[in-house]
């Protein structure tokens, strides 16, 4: 698992997706976290972004591809987005809660029906419209073509680093562009909506106005990671912006903590390493199978199961940490400081916390046998128990009974 | 206080409003002319109608007949929020306060009608932009300081206690710089010494910022204290106005309200 994550190539095109996920994140968590509006539908603002950069390149680029078509293809998917989003935001942003996210997810599932059924769109292509459930990809792909990276930097590594370099760009990009939105008046106003509705339009906080920004701005930042998806890719199809892939997204902003720009980066990270490991699980665990003939067990890989242990893993965090892992808290100084003095009264708690985790992983991605992974799994819990134990007693001490 | 001199134009006018839910009748043909300056109580026991008032006044419900206007110009077909850039703001009776913002933020937010930065200003941090929140802040903490709560400025609001909870909501109200202060039971929850002490604060701020308030209060030495005339409703209808004195000694009043003239003797100046 290790030596496949870790080599340059591997390593730069996982940053680099991590990169695209983390401009969706944030770009959701403005609107599900600071706006407060629940919307489910991000995939297909990104599948937006995707679908119009991929055809912009497609369609008029050349063999070798050029800065401005690339920039372009960028700026057009934001747009794009920022304009669907638009359409979609004025009408649903007049519901709440539930309705709002039945109301986006219904627009997802539109988008993606019509990318599927887009064989026929041949104003974009004489043949194949818009590649229909297949899809099309961006000239010849890594093989040469429409691909301004490859071109410019002469080689296949030279092209992963670039897009690694270019998207951690555009992510720093993102995470400035929504802070300083949400550091001023629009920010605040957009805040107030997720506090009290009714109090924020009292207050002079025109609601339609604000709503649709932060859904708006939301999209096009989706449309750009899009764009750099399709761009790096080189192939689009409707496959990549599933609703699963929305309600990824979606975990990723919650689990960080909804409204917190720094636990959503954090978030995108645990969610997609722990993802990535989970499917390069070694061990075999017996599995119950169900026949004509009956029931028995089989010996099955542990990462045909991955999804199961990923939806555990989040089940638990939230039933730990409900308000993610950050709350609405940033990782600043005041953090950073807090986090110390806690280490220094002590550092018990947390190291125990640590040495949980890496029990847990490492018994899950080293270890080839059930039994073991049940031993580790039991000394987690007695950890736990301690954990407990020790945090009562301190709670009932806390003068005296923090370094006796 | 010149009460007396009503051939001024009022600041705030209501003429006949009424307001229908299905088969009630909530306030019917509600009539009020603010003048400049003034300190107007509206009382009445529960369910009277007072807030659905205060929900016309800031159009929160669109009145079923009548019309309410702000120095001459209509409001009744303007939304909320376009009411308060004209200079109608409002507290209100159960706190609702933005829980997660910090006192000073919630104050910030206040200044939503006059704001004038732009979007990409923001975005690009520009010189207008931070002169802009510099001076927003700076007044900000001026209306905390007035207030008692500028040591608070970082606290999430919702950790404050009871009473500053609404000394900041009417903080908060002041800052879109409003003509006509609406305040939706100001005192309730404030024991004695408080109350006289907020009767001081609204004086204060309607000398400072020359405001016309209308107030909403249970708590009769309160509000007979503070205003210069009353208004009083019953079931959606006005059954008596005038002076803290004749409101007082109106039987009907009385009968409906008061219930028994003891609860007006009290501490009236």
């Amino acid at each position: 698992m290790l030596e496949g994550l870790l080599n340059f190539p591997n390593m730069a095109n996982h940053l680099t997706l991590i990169g695209i996920y983390v401009i969706l994140a944030l770009s959701l968590n403005l609107i599900n976290g600071s706006l407060g509006a629940f919307s489910l539908g991000h995939n297909a603002f990104w599948g937006m972004g995707a679908y119009v950069a991929g055809m912009l390149i497609w369609t008029t680029g050349s063999p070798e591809g050029s800065f401005f078509g690339f920039v372009g293809s960028l700026a057009a998917a934001m747009l794009a987005a920022a304009f669907f989003g638009l359409l979609v935001g004025i009408p649903c942003l007049r519901l709440r809660g539930d309705y709002l996210a039945i109301a986006t997810l219904g627009f997802a599932e539109i988008f993606v029906i019509c990318a599927r059924n887009s064989e026929g769109w041949t104003v974009f292509n004489q043949e194949r419209g818009l590649g229909g459930a297949a899809g099309f990809s961006l000239g010849d792909g890594f093989q040469g073509g429409n691909d301004f990276a490859l071109s410019m930097t002469g080689s296949l590594n030279g092209r992963y680093l670039f897009y690694f370099a270019f998207t951690w760009t555009m992510v720093a990009l993102t995470f400035i562009t929504i802070r300083n939105v949400l550091r001023s008046a629009h920010g605040r106003a957009i805040e107030s909506i997720r506090e009290d509705e009714t109090a924020a339009e009292l207050l002079g906080v025109n609601l339609t106005h604000y709503k649709v920004l932060a859904f708006v701005i939301g999209a096009a930042f989706a449309g750009l990671a899009g764009a750099l998806f399709a761009n790096y890719r080189a192939t689009v199809s409707p496959s990549q912006f599933l609703l699963m892939e929305g309600i990824k997204i979606l975990l990723m902003a919650v689990l960080g903590g909804l409204g917190s720009m720094s636990g959503c980066v954090v978030a995108v990270f645990v969610l997609y390493v722990s993802e990535q490991a989970l499917t390069t699980l070694a061990m075999h665990v017996p599995f119950l199978s169900f026949s004509t003939q009956g029931f028995e067990l089989v010996d099955k890989p542990l990462k045909d199961l991955w999804q199961v242990i990923f939806s555990i893993i989040l089940v638990l965090l939230m039933l730990l940490k409900p308000q993610g892992l950050m709350g609405r808290r940033e990782l600043d100084r005041k953090y950073v400081h807090e986090i110390l003095v806690s280490w220094k009264q002590d550092p018990i708690l947390p190291s125990v916390t640590l040495l949980q985790w890496l029990l847990l992983l490492l018994t899950l991605a080293l270890s080839a046998s059930p039994l073991s992974l049940l031993a580790s799994i039991a000394v987690v819990v007695g950890l736990q128990v301690f954990k407990q134990k020790r945090r009562s007693f301190r709670v009932a001490a806390p003068a005296g009974g923090t370094q006796a | 206080m010149n009460e007396s001199e009503t051939n001024r134009q009022p600041v705030l006018s209501a003429q006949g409003i009424t307001k229908r839910f299905g088969g009630l009748t909530a306030v019917d043909d509600f009539s009020v002319d603010l003048q400049r300056g003034e300190i107007v109580g509206l009382i009445g026991p529960n369910g009277a109608g007072k807030t659905t008032v205060f929900n016309l006044l800031t159009g929160v419900y669109k009145p079923d007949g009548g019309g309410c206007t702000l120095s001459g110009v209509s409001t009744s077909k303007l939304t909320p929020d376009r009411i308060v850039a004209l200079g109608v703001s409002r507290t209100f009776q159960n706190i609702r306060l933005f829980k997660d913002m910090t006192v000073l933020e919630n104050v910030q937010v206040g200044f939503q009608p006059i704001v004038r930065q732009g979007l990409f200003g923001a975005i690009l941090r520009t010189q207008h932009f931070r002169a802009e929140e510099k001076e927003l802040e700076r007044k900000a903490l001026a209306l905390l300081d007035l207030m008692g709560l500028a040591q608070l400025r970082d606290a999430r609001s919702a950790s404050l206690a009871y009473g500053q909870q609404r000394r900041l909501e009417i903080a908060r109200a002041l800052a879109a710089g409003p003509k006509v202060l609406l305040l939706d039971e100001p005192a309730a929850g404030t024991n004695a010494s408080e109350s006289v002490d907020l009767q001081e604060l609204i004086r204060r701020i309607r000398e400072l910022y020359s405001l016309t308030i209308l107030v909403i209060e249970h708590d009769m030495p309160f509000v007979m204290g503070l205003a210069s005339r009353i208004l009083v409703l019953d079931h959606g209808v006005t059954i008596a106005r005038g002076t803290p004195d004749e409101v007082r000694r109106d039987p009907q009043v009385i009968e409906a309200y008061l219930g028994t003239t003891e609860i007006g003797k009290g501490s009236c100046p």
